[in-house]
């Protein structure tokens, strides 16, 4: 089979389970909701396929390296880690709607590589290093985790919105589903403590990375500096949380904007921004 | 975690540098700090500046430091200001919690117990000294040094555990404190140099950034070969300078190759593949158009060389191609299309007037910009490449303390998230003179109380499995909360 076949596979897949999870939410059907969970599984397994074969497909033609060297490459790692952290741990929460929010994010992903050039590419000099999967791997399982974070922080404001106004018509039935707020709220916060090491990591990493190319560990260079700007973000959120008892919506707003300078760090920063990590424009 | 007193009067300097929510308000200020640092391009020319922004505004941006935003002293400041809140926080709460964590666990009372998160019930009814006893057994084998102790006739079972994950925020803490270190260190101690040297060149001195001052290396460098090599697609594959490294008499020190990711080191100075450049040297032939008399002159990139007899015209050399790709576009200007039309030269005169004239000469047609320059006709005599490799010349005595820094704070998460301080009473309420009582089962966990439910649950279960063979279990209540449920 061909990679490009695997990956829309996984895109009809990821399509698929999220028209699953909506039907769950929509008619509370139990079914549809497993079904919703073994398409994501079946996706998932596509792309890592996918994966494994254009690793083996770059070593035949004799420029070998793991397949997370550019823009396409990142995308579907990036889609792939996303949907990896949901079934790893968002299904402890066993709620769909958190499928229907965290979804999109994998299927989306995963279609607008289709605009993009896929060729095996090799790698420059500087991208010649041990530390490029450490580094690479790290970053975007913060970034899963980040992801599924932001979708369950969603969920909190929509149902603490509910709680607070005290309603309970049959027109909101997926939205009193939902798991208590103070649920959500938790399993936001052990995702983050999750991603946070993981993020931190994958800094490191590529601090130790830039050491041994550039001769400096830290540059200032844009793609740095918003990893920084991310962690940072995530710091307060942890400390208002652990040290100063925050829950609720303030910590659910630090988490949605932790994951939207996430995602400018990782997309912003390439398209937007010029700096060290050019390559990884197209 | 919580300050000392939370009401806002009678707060001091103190209390104000320790709290958290200065830590709060430092990190979100950094953070916001560091998104117009990407929004500012940082560290261009002056005048770029006064290009984009007009001399007034670029002016005051420049006074703000918003230029070298990373290095103004405000930003600095904040981050020193970080240093001292982390410090003075850790001060402070360091030592109640190292007295939390030396302390044995206190007794407590059967009514405190009863009020902690974690609470389940069994009754039985069994000889009390066999219970007694299993209990013991069961606590010695599940924890390390548990503790017994009897207050009004109820016997109490206490045993803790992952008591070093109350250190894991401060040693994060000191790994941020470290790696600052580690950074001052770096400018303080370390210097960072450029050098540009050609195949066959020598230098003993760099040029440190941004300062521009040489600074001597003790030793000569001496760069042999500089090789670069493509893949078939034309992508870069490698670059390589070979280097020697000799002593005041000649001896060699060090030598090898140094190549991207793979720099080379001698007594904590570092080499690091950074750059290169094929510098042209092209040799012309001027004739002067009226007269007929020819001259050769030799031009090196962007250096002004006279032309003609007086020499009161002036040409510059501004870019040199070995084989000129003509764009697709322009093709049609050449009666023979071709793409790769050999060595092309980019040349300006630069007349007594002020008036400035760009113009192309080509090696291989000699007649295509005939007539462009009228006083003058240049033909390429010769040329020649010369390829120079750059090398980034770093000595950075910090990065030992960065990398501990980084191993620390790794180990400071573990501490943090992996692992939490879980505290566990067993109470076992006999009716004096009777078979029969109650086992009160409570338990806490210090930073995750809403997660530590699901591993109550089991400890209690294997407690009550240890105990099966000497109770008859009568009835259990467990009031708990779920694995995922909690808050406040």
């Amino acid at each position: 089979m061909k990679e490009t076949t695997l990956i829309s596979i996984s895109l009809l897949a990821y399509i698929g389970s999220w028209a699953f999870y909506l039907a769950c939410v929509t008619f509370r059907g139990r079914i549809a909701g497993s079904l919703g969970d073994l398409m994501a599984l079946a996706g998932l397994l596509a792309q890592a396929g996918a994966l494994v074969l254009r690793w083996v497909e770059s070593h035949r033609i004799g420029i070998g390296h793991a397949p997370l060297s550019n823009l396409y490459e990142s995308m579907v790692f990036f889609s792939f880690a996303v949907v990896l952290i949901y079934l790893l741990v968002g299904l402890k929460l066993r709620n769909r709607l958190l499928g229907v929010c965290v979804m999109p994010i994998a299927f989306l992903t995963i279609a607008s590589t289709s605009l993009m050039k896929r060729d095996i590419q090799p790698l420059v000099p500087a991208l010649q290093s041990n530390w490029l999967t450490a580094h690479v791997i790290t970053c975007f399982l913060g970034y899963g985790a980040f992801a599924v974070a932001f979708g369950a922080s969603i969920l909190y404001m929509v149902k603490s919105g509910r709680e607070s106004r005290h309603l309970d018509t049959n027109e909101t039935a997926f939205v009193d589903a939902l798991p208590r707020a103070a649920v959500l709220d938790e399993f936001t916060y052990r995702l983050i403590a999750f991603g946070f090491p993981l993020l931190t990591l994958g800094i490191i990493t590529g601090a130790a990375w830039a050491n041994t190319a550039w001769g400096t560990y830290w540059s200032w260079d844009p793609k740095e500096t918003w990893s920084l700007i991310v962690w940072l973000i995530y710091a307060a959120y942890l400390h208002a949380r652990l040290a100063r008892g925050w829950r609720g919506k303030k910590s659910a707003l630090l988490s949605i904007i932790g994951f939207c300078a996430t995602l400018f760090c990782y997309l912003g920063v390439n398209l937007l921004l010029s700096g060290l990590h050019s390559y990884a424009t197209g | 975690m919580k300050p000392a007193h939370d009401s806002q009067r009678g707060r001091t300097l103190y209390d104000h540098l320790s709290s958290v929510r200065l830590t709060i308000l430092l990190c979100i200020a950094l953070a916001l700090a560091s998104v117009l640092g990407t929004l500012l391009p940082q560290n261009q020319q002056h005048e770029h500046y006064v290009q984009r922004y007009g001399s007034t505004l670029a002016r005051l941006l420049e006074t703000l430091g918003l230029f070298d935003l990373y290095h103004s002293a405000w930003f600095v400041g904040l981050l020193s200001l970080l240093a001292l809140n982390l410090t003075v926080c850790t001060m402070r709460r360091l030592p109640t919690v190292w007295r939390a964590v030396r302390r044995d666990l206190q007794p407590p009372t059967l009514e405190a117990l009863k009020n902690w998160k974690q609470v389940s019930a069994v009754a039985f009814e069994a000889n009390p000294e066999g219970v007694d006893k299993a209990l013991r057994e069961a606590a010695g084998r599940l924890f390390r040094r548990p503790r017994y102790s009897t207050r009004d006739g109820i016997r109490f079972y206490g045993a803790q555990r992952g008591r070093f994950s109350r250190f894991g925020p401060y040693v994060t803490h000191a790994s941020v404190l470290l790696i600052l270190l580690g950074a001052v260190i770096g400018s303080l101690a370390g210097f960072k140099g450029f050098v540009i040297v050609g195949e066959g060149g020598t230098f003993d001195a760099v040029e440190l950034q941004p300062s521009g001052v040489l600074r001597p290396l003790g030793f000569t460098v001496h760069c042999t070969r500089f090789i670069m090599t493509s893949y078939p697609d034309g992508t870069p594959k490698e670059y390589r300078s070979e280097i020697v490294i000799r002593d005041g008499q000649g001896r060699i020190l060090r030598d090898g190759p140094v190549r991207v990711n793979h720099p080379l080191s001698y007594n904590g100075i570092t080499f690091y593949q950074s750059s290169y450049q094929s510098i042209p040297e092209v040799t012309f032939s001027v004739r002067e158009n009226a007269t007929g008399r020819a001259t050769t002159v030799t031009a090196k990139l962007n250096s002004p060389f006279p032309v003609g007899p007086e020499g009161r015209t002036r040409a510059m050399l501004l870019s040199f191609d070995p084989d000129f790709q003509m764009p697709q576009e322009m093709a049609h200007l050449l009666q023979a299309p071709r793409r790769g039309m050999g060595p092309a030269a980019q040349l300006v005169m630069l007349k007594e007037r002020g008036t400035q004239e760009v113009f192309w000469v080509f090696k291989n047609f000699p007649d295509f910009n005939k007539g462009k320059e009228d006083t003058y006709s240049f033909e390429i005599a010769d040329y020649k490449m010369y390829t120079y490799t750059g090398l980034q010349v770093v000595k950075d005595p910090g990065t030992p303390v960065i990398w501990a820094g980084c191993v620390l704070m790794v180990l400071g998460f573990l501490l943090s998230f992996f692992f939490d301080h879980e505290i566990i009473w067993i109470a076992l309420d006999t009716q004096s003179g009777h078979r029969r009582g109650t086992i009160l089962f409570a338990g806490r966990a210090i930073r995750h109380p809403a997660s530590y439910g699901g591993r109550f649950a089991g400890l209690v279960r294997t407690f009550e499995q240890r105990l099966a063979p000497f109770l008859h279990r009568t009835s259990s209540s467990t009031r708990q909360a779920g694995h995922l449920e909690g808050g406040r």
